[in-house]
């Protein structure tokens, strides 16, 4: 693969976003294409590397050319739509039937996102992929938090006294940012409003869980302390999953990030309201706004992380060494 | 014009815009990109199929076929293109006797 090629496919790449079996078939054919071209002008009497300076000249712009995929390849299907929007149902309908309390419902709705999700990565991770990865991080917080708070209880019962519980938490947090950190960095690596689209269901739930200890306490809810306060995580859960399906069907980047920000602020607001916290209002609303930044922030790593160098070289090759092996 | 040179026989992207080219006297011409844009959205809408075939000479091309509804929309669009040209031609040439 001559440097300008590759160069050049690099950058349609970087622009179109696409999951891995979409962006191996078309940078193939568009190097069929340009393998055409370049023999061709080779016949005219052009020297190799002018032939590719001519034949990715005519191409156009990468960037355009990669903008202009990823418009093609971005509205989803309403089956991706309804794929997209199925895990924030399911929780949706774990709080209005008030299914939350029952181990075997949670149980088998987390087994059903961690297959979902996994089943999903095997098969060219689509758009709609990205809305179960994100509760099956969640999963996976819940499933170390309590790890580590069954040692944290151990522990303090035969060896250290009831201080262990802080020492979990202190433990917990770091390794719950890690895991978060390492998943939005993998993300980002293809587009980091997928990354943000992952992240969509966090602020929500955070919000829940500081609202509801704020008003009537964690606890007293767990005993069914607000009345209507399930109906209304469920909603919440509702909204969010519309904003999902809506993100999938958009086309364009802006409406895509509107839909984020818009519908997380939105969302936020239900969950303050239905929660009945006793934050001042003005609070509120500067942390539903920290929380869109924190949502929309993997668009600051998108540079550092995809221009990173190696990954993308190793994607090249392993891209045209496939290619090649093919023809 | 891409959905009648798919509909006349399979084709891949190099052949079709030189095919284009050839059919048009070179009146035709864009960044050579854009195609591969256009022939995946209509693939996207189920006009148009995509298959990998060998080449004699061993190389893989991804051919393009039209579907049953890119062959229903071709021929709407080229029922709708001969009553455009055929109004245009009837203003023109009466701007030409008149």
């Amino acid at each position: 693969m001559l440097p300008k090629l590759k160069q050049y496919l690099t950058r349609v790449k970087l622009c179109s976003k696409l999951d891995p079996t979409a962006e191996s078939e078309i940078v193939r054919e568009i190097q069929t294409h340009f393998e055409d071209e370049i023999g061709e002008l080779c016949q005219a009497g052009f020297s190799t590397s002018e032939a590719a300076e001519e034949a990715t000249k005519r191409f156009g712009a990468p960037e355009a050319l990669g903008r202009q995929i990823y418009e093609v390849y971005s509205k989803g299907t309403w089956g991706q739509v309804l794929l997209a929007a199925i895990p924030h149902f399911l929780l949706a309908i774990t709080f209005y039937c008030h299914l939350w309390r029952n181990n075997f419902w949670l149980l088998t709705t987390a087994l059903v996102v961690v297959a979902v999700t996994l089943y999903a990565w095997r098969h060219g991770r689509p758009s709609w992929f990205y809305s179960w990865l994100g509760y099956s991080l969640l999963t996976l917080f819940v499933i170390v938090l309590l790890i580590l708070l069954a040692i944290g209880q151990g522990l303090s019962r035969f060896m250290l006294g009831s201080g262990m519980q802080w020492v979990v938490m202190a433990t917990y947090v770091p390794v719950a940012l890690c895991l978060l950190g390492y998943a939005v960095i993998c993300v980002v690596r293809r587009d980091w409003l997928l990354a943000s689209f992952m992240l969509l269901p966090f602020p929500a739930i955070i919000v829940w869980l500081f609202a509801l200890q704020q008003g009537v306490g964690l606890a007293a809810y767990g005993k069914g302390g607000l009345p209507g306060g399930d109906h209304g995580v469920a909603f919440t859960f509702l909204a969010l999953g519309s904003a999902a399906g809506a993100f999938i069907r958009f086309r364009q980047r802006l409406l895509k990030t509107a839909v984020l920000a818009i519908g997380t602020l939105f969302i936020l607001a239900m969950a303050w309201r239905f929660a009945e916290s006793n934050l001042n209002p003005v609070i509120s609303l500067f942390v539903s706004f920290c929380f869109v930044i924190f949502l929309l922030s993997p668009c600051l790593l998108q540079n550092r992380v995809a221009h990173s160098g190696s990954e993308v070289e190793a994607r090249d090759e392993a891209c045209f060494g496939q290619s090649a092996r093919r023809t | 014009m891409i959905l009648s040179l798919i509909g006349q026989e399979p084709i891949y992207g190099y052949q079709l815009i030189k095919e284009m080219g050839k059919r048009s006297g070179g009146y035709f011409q864009f960044k050579e990109g854009t195609l591969y844009t256009a022939l995946h959205r209509l693939e996207r809408e189920g006009l148009i199929e995509g298959k990998w075939q060998r080449l004699p000479n061993g190389q893989e091309r991804r051919y393009y076929y039209l579907t049953k509804t890119g062959h229903r929309v071709l021929s709407e669009k080229r029922d709708e293109w001969r009553g455009f040209s055929a109004a245009v031609n009837l203003v023109t040439e009466q701007a030409n006797t008149g």
